[in-house]
């Protein structure tokens, strides 16, 4: 059974100038494929300058990407997309953004804010934009009354509800959630993943879920894409990419996260130790042509910093790594990380 | 940093020669009846149109304007039509007491407004109130008005300070000194309050920034904390009201040359406007533009110096 | 739909300052006065009477008269309206011009902004009063040509403004989500940049007003823009000055009228500035609105850390207050912990818990509104609370050092990473020259910095966080320091540098037998760090205790809580234990536990009065339900293992 996906990225690329070196041209997305289906939760994870967030811009139509292919709910996003005008796709693609403080119109109301698209779009009257304000404020786990009050009386996490209930009022297909959780404090985060989740599952969203935490996107996501410095080094379903991760990167991000168990705490440290090289800072990059991992890799031989990891199949997975393709010739091909089998809870 | 130098350089001289360019249209095409002003009133028709001829007013707007340019490249501003004499020597020979005047008014309102406003940002309380308060009144005061109250109480009830004229400092340094202190004071009491509003609000952020209590942590004396790296961080947004301060302080030497009679430039512009003697008047916007370019690009490379982030992106 | 209440908008917010009443009122009679000035001031402004010449004021002349025995009141109502009226057109013309450039500047980017950009800079670099005088040696003696022609040498402020302003909007991601939700760009500029920039824009206009108020007198002054005999506010002080010798009271009224009205004007700006809308009154409390009493602790905390000789800081009941307008509240209250030598301590709680203030109150740095209102704070014998500023020099950076929350601005970013460490190793250990030098690569070494020389030459936005918040663990070493405050100090990093950071921490520890007491909010870098934790919420200690214990089998229902929020404890497909609500702010803390309102344990003796920290199952502990809360982990325990 396959299902035509709800998006399709196909080979994206984002190259910026670099300000201080002309010559010089940063990767900030470079081939990045995926699918995401109907209803399906897919978690990006990676750090900052993975390129992340770069890719939901690029999805959204804020920024331009320099090539490749963008396909939503049959229309065409990409690079040499002739669709100008997106406001067609607002009522189907939505966002979520991380600053609750920045992500709110300081001078508009909560209900002017959250009927503008309704009136830009679909020309409601001003009585049922504002019912259908007051019930997705309600939805959100607000008070009716919240429409009448500014963003300034309202806490980070209250924000955040409100801008999801600014992202669900045109009622998405799929919502880019961007670092949706991050700017909040751990009990707020914990109810807002809640409502994420139960909004996701009563109305059949998909979200791309843009995060650090490799353990919110575990938590929320069904399949996981792992990226560093805008590649993906590995994606696969959330459970097997956390629990076996593929790559080294993988399992230098998950060693990385503390936990709270200090006997498994000091188990972690010592996975780390093993898979990533105590060089502080990255070295001489290997430049565009190896694995961008490859410096800090303590599996890495001399094909990484000479030849780009090809996506190779592992089951149902894909991950980027000499080490699982027979052809590279790295000479532990195919065999994964054996000895550092990380503790998982 | 030589390179930032040159780049603002660059800018600078295009800046000069876009303002000129300007000031030329501005001035020189507008239509006004020179001949008028120089002939008089009674003059018969056949006079005035043999003076524009010779003059070269007929020719068009462009020749005109290349041969300004040329003239220009050479050192060469015209002729006034009032004096017949050359507006190069002119303008330089008043170009001393009007720089004087602003570049004296400049350094009393930085030096002036950076303490005080450091002063009322750090310590709060009744001190800041006070600063902050007469900085409001005294930038309300008009400098004209100021000048001639400061003559009302210096030159006339107590007869410490002349009420007018100047003395180049060449001649009596005491003298000038006497001569040109009502006169900067004038000048620069609005400016330095506007610098007081500036540097307190910029050292106010300062305050609040991290690198602060950083710099408080290690134990490093409160005056340093303040006086070396407090007023680095904020005097970068004071500079651009400096640069903004100074070319007001150039308009206000116009309208103190005149209280206190001073043989500067603006008394010239003045008296050039009466007349309609506008290669003067042109002279005199060309002149004063090249200060304030130069000054901006003085204050760019101030820039560059006390920000490395702005020298190095 | 817009149901927003009346009360709040611009004009309403504003009547609540008082200076800016005044000053509306001022320039609202004098508008009404100089319209209706044949009403107002009957006496014909022109009429000379040369015998009543030099009068001070009467009942005849309120104001007096001048050197031709004309009114002076009336001379200043009539020639209001050439001042005034030239000033506000210049403003509005000024305002009319640069806005929509600025904005289209700053909104577009590109080629737009370059154009508008260098277009501002020619007006910039023109002197304002000698064009006006060249415009006037042209067209004549013309108040509205020279007042519309200052309107277009002043919109270069404007400009800038405008520009800049809409340059910073621009990046606000409401931007990008109104823009993501459809709205076109020119809605966008209307709705969403507009009304965000008008405060700023306002100021502006104000001030220009006043700044044209001024220019316009300066021609009156020089006889040009409104020719004599017509009264005009700068001609008329044109007029004192030659009276100066006979009659110096002209000066008065013309001088105060001119700076009252640009008063008013400057004023004004600056009650716009500081306008914002919604919540003017939150966090203010009115007089007439008691404070609420800060909940009285039964025990002191103090008494349950016993003294130890060895400890290198001891805190005992500290207490941090923080006074607004009318009350004064604790956010920190009777913490007490020690610290022995290379002991690390973590102090864990989320934001608004009082965990940085605790932290920063060790080295005596407190924010402005706040001071140590009790308790005494230790550090290697001497208890600092109380010490001068200069006294507590002397102990910060040399027994007790800070690292704090983002690394970026930590430093100051005009001057090198180098030239701070050499000032701060020269304050306190008087080396100099090249062994400055040598000492400042030493400590970049020690902090894992791989190039020191190329890292002593950088500022600190030349390098990445990692580097940056390495170079600031340098800083904080260069007094030689016995215990390290590292105040949230990866919360901005990656996880990965992250993990990086607690390592040089730990190596830190080990090599200097430094002691470090880390504020988190992380309870994974606790345990990967620390020995013993502290637990705030609220302002108080709700739990503290060694590091082992504290996390595996926590007895406050607040550390559970958190740990059970956390994501990595999350079973995909079932909801997370989320705890309800939020932090209170400290006025809202209840009078009994404060922890209460959220917790799934609180009964009724919870509510009614504070509850005292208690020494309880190898620990302290603020819960009087402890019991109940172990016997419920040991159920989710066994559930688990059986699941």
């Amino acid at each position: 059974m396959t299902i035509e996906p709800l998006l399709q990225v196909d080979h994206l690329q984002m190259r910026f100038k670099n300000p201080k070196n002309r010559r010089n041209t940063v990767h900030a997305v470079d081939d990045v494929s995926f699918t995401v289906a109907p209803g399906e939760i897919v978690g990006v994870v990676g750090e900052s300058g993975s390129g992340k967030s770069t890719i939901g811009r690029c999805i959204l139509g804020l920024e331009t990407p320099s090539d490749g292919d963008i396909h939503f709910d049959g229309s065409d996003l990409g690079a040499h997309s002739k669709l100008r005008n997106r406001r067609d796709l607002a009522s189907r693609l939505q966002v979520v953004f991380q600053d609750p403080y920045s992500s709110l119109n300081p001078f508009r109301t909560i209900g002017q804010t959250l009927a503008e698209p309704l009136q830009a779009l679909s020309r409601v009257s001003d009585a049922q934009a504002d019912a259908r304000v007051r019930d997705m404020l309600e939805a959100v786990g607000l008070p009716r009354e919240a429409a009448d009050r500014y963003p300034s009386q309202f806490s980070g996490g209250q924000r955040q509800r409100i801008g999801i209930a600014r992202a669900l009022i045109m009622e998405p297909k799929l919502v880019i959630c961007d670092e949706a959780v991050s700017a909040l404090d751990l009990s707020t985060q914990a109810q807002i993943l809640n409502l994420l989740s139960k909004l996701a599952a009563d109305r059949g969203l998909a979200y791309i879920f843009i995060a650090h935490d490799l353990d919110v996107v575990r938590y929320i996501s069904d399949r996981t894409l792992v990226l560093y410095r805008g590649r993906v080094m590995e994606q696969g379903a959330s459970a097997d990419v956390y629990s076996r991760p593929l790559h080294p990167y993988t399992a230098a991000l998950h060693a990385a996260a503390p936990v709270t168990d200090p006997v498994e705490q000091r188990a972690r440290r010592t996975a780390r130790a093993k898979i990533v090289r105590p060089a502080p800072e990255i070295g001489p990059t290997t430049g565009h042509a190896g694995c961008p991992f490859a410096a800090r890799c303590a599996f890495a031989q001399e094909v990484c910093t000479t030849d780009r990891p090809a996506d190779t199949p592992v089951g149902e997975r894909s991950v980027a790594c000499h080490m699982y393709n027979a052809t590279s010739g790295h000479t532990r091909q195919g065999a994964g990380m054996s000895g550092v089998e990380l503790a998982v809870t | 940093m030589t390179l930032y130098i040159l780049r603002r350089l660059g800018i600078t001289v295009l800046m000069v020669f876009i303002v000129v360019t300007l000031a030329f249209f501005l001035v020189a095409l507008m239509p006004n009846d020179v001949t008028s002003a120089i002939l008089g009133p009674d003059a018969t028709r056949e006079a005035r149109d043999a003076l524009r001829e010779e003059m070269g007013l007929n020719d068009p707007a462009l020749f005109r304007y290349f041969s300004f340019i040329t003239g220009l490249l050479q050192g060469d501003l015209g002729t006034s039509y009032v004096s017949r004499q050359p507006v190069v020597t002119q303008v330089l020979d008043r170009m001393p007491v009007t720089l004087t005047l602003s570049i004296g008014g400049i350094i009393l309102t930085t030096v002036l407004g950076v303490v005080l406003g450091v002063v009322a940002a750090t310590r709060g309380g009744w001190v800041d109130s006070a600063i902050r308060g007469s900085a409001g009144v005294v930038q309300a005061i008009p400098n004209f008005w100021l000048a001639v109250l400061l003559v009302l109480v210096f030159a006339v009830n107590l007869k410490l300070l002349p009420a007018s004229g100047w003395t180049p400092i060449a001649e009596n340094p005491l003298d000038f000194l006497r001569s040109a202190t009502l006169p900067l004071l004038a000048i620069g009491l609005a400016a330095t309050a506007a610098v007081v509003r500036q540097a307190r609000v910029a050292m106010m952020d300062v305050q609040a920034k991290d690198y602060m209590q950083t710099l408080r942590a290690t134990g490093l004396p409160e005056w340093r904390v303040i006086w070396i790296h407090g007023l680095r961080n904020a005097s970068i947004p004071v500079l651009t009201v400096i640069g903004l301060q100074f070319v007001a302080l150039f308009g206000g030497a116009v309208l103190i040359e005149q209280v206190f009679a001073l043989p500067g430039v603006g008394s010239l512009v003045v008296a050039s406007v009466n007349v309609g003697d506008m290669p003067m008047i042109l002279g005199v916007v060309v002149a004063l533009s090249v200060v304030i370019l130069l000054m901006n690009l003085l204050i760019d490379i101030l820039y560059g110096v006390l920000n490395p982030k702005a020298r190095l992106a | 739909m817009t149901r927003a209440r009346r009360s709040d908008n611009a004009l309403t917010r504003l009547v609540r300052r008082p200076g800016a009443v005044v000053a509306l009122v001022f320039l609202a009679l004098l508008t009404f006065a100089v319209i209706f000035a044949d009403v107002v001031a009957p006496i014909d402004p022109l009429t000379q009477d040369l015998a009543r010449a030099r009068e001070l004021p009467s009942a005849a002349h309120w104001l007096g008269t001048d050197g031709f025995g004309r009114d002076i009141y009336s001379r200043l109502i009539h020639g209001g309206g050439s001042t005034l009226g030239g000033a506000l057109l210049a403003a509005v013309v000024a305002m009319t011009i640069g806005i929509p450039l600025g904005m289209l500047g700053g909104y577009f980017r590109g080629w737009v902004d370059t154009v508008v950009s260098r277009f501002a800079d020619v007006f910039q670099a023109l002197p304002t009063i000698v064009i006006l005088m060249a415009v006037i040696g042209a067209f004549g003696n013309n108040n509205t040509v020279a007042m519309v022609a200052l309107g277009v040498a002043m919109c270069e402020g404007f400009i800038r403004l405008a520009r800049a302003m809409t340059l910073q909007v621009r990046r606000e991601l409401y931007v990008d989500a109104a823009s993501v939700a459809g709205i076109t760009s020119g809605s966008i500029l209307v709705r969403h940049v507009f009304p965000n920039i008008r405060g700023p824009l306002l100021v502006q206009l104000s001030i220009t007003a006043g700044a044209a108020l001024l220019i316009q007198a300066g021609l009156g002054f020089l006889g040009l823009g409104t020719p004599p005999p017509a009264p005009s506010w700068g001609g008329m002080i044109d007029e004192a000055s030659d009276l100066i010798y006979l009659h110096p009271w002209l000066l008065v009224p013309t001088g105060a009228i001119m700076i009252l009205s640009i008063l008013s004007f400057n004023v004004l700006g600056d009650a716009l500035a500081s306008d914002r809308p919604g919540g003017v009154l939150a966090g203010v409390r009115l007089p007439w609105m008691k404070p609420l009493p800060v909940a009285e602790q039964p025990v002191a905390m103090s008494e349950l850390v016993p003294a130890d000789p060895k400890a290198v800081v001891s805190v005992r009941d500290l207490t941090v207050s923080f006074t607004d307008r009318n009350s004064t509240f604790a956010v920190v209250q009777n913490v007490s912990f020690d610290v022995m030598p290379g002991e690390a301590l973590g102090i864990v709680g989320e934001s608004g818990c009082g965990k940085s203030v605790t932290a920063k109150a060790l080295l005596g740095l407190i924010a402005p509104g706040g001071k140590i209102t009790g308790g005494q704070v230790t550090i290697n014998g001497t208890d600092v609370v109380g010490l001068s500023n200069r006294e507590l020099r002397k102990v910060r950076g040399t027994t007790i050092a800070l690292v704090s929350q983002e690394p970026m601005v930590a430093l100051d970013p005009t001057f090198t990473i180098g030239a701070q460490l050499r000032e701060s190793i020269a304050h306190h250990t008087g080396r100099k020259g090249r062994e400055l030098n040598d000492r400042a690569l030493e400590l970049l070494r020690l902090v894992g910095m791989p190039d020191p020389a190329q890292a002593a030459a950088s500022y600190t936005f030349q390098v990445s966080g990692g580097m940056a918040q390495r170079a600031a663990i340098a800083l904080a070493l260069t007094g030689e320091p016995d215990v390290l405050v590292a105040d949230e100090p990866t919360t901005a990093l990656d996880v990965t540098v992250q993990a990086e950071i607690l390592d040089l921490l730990r190596s830190l520890r080990k090599d200097l037998g430094l002691a470090v007491i880390i504020v988190t909010h992380d309870l994974g870098v606790i345990a990967d760090l620390c020995d013993r934790a502290v637990v705030m919420y609220a302002g108080q200690v709700i739990e503290q205790g060694a590091v082992d214990t504290l996390l595996t089998t926590p007895t406050h229902p607040y550390t559970r809580a958190l740990l059970a929020s956390m994501p990595s404890h999350a079973i995909p497909g079932l909801p997370l234990d989320a705890i309800p609500g939020a932090v209170p702010a400290p006025r809202d803390w209840p009078e009994g536990c404060r922890f209460a309102p959220r917790c799934a344990f609180a009964t009724d003796a919870c509510r009614s009065a504070p509850v005292p920290i208690l020494a309880q199952h190898g620990g302290l502990s603020r819960c009087i339900r402890v019991d109940e809360v172990l016997a419920q982990s040991r159920n989710r325990t066994e559930e688990r293992n059986i699941a």
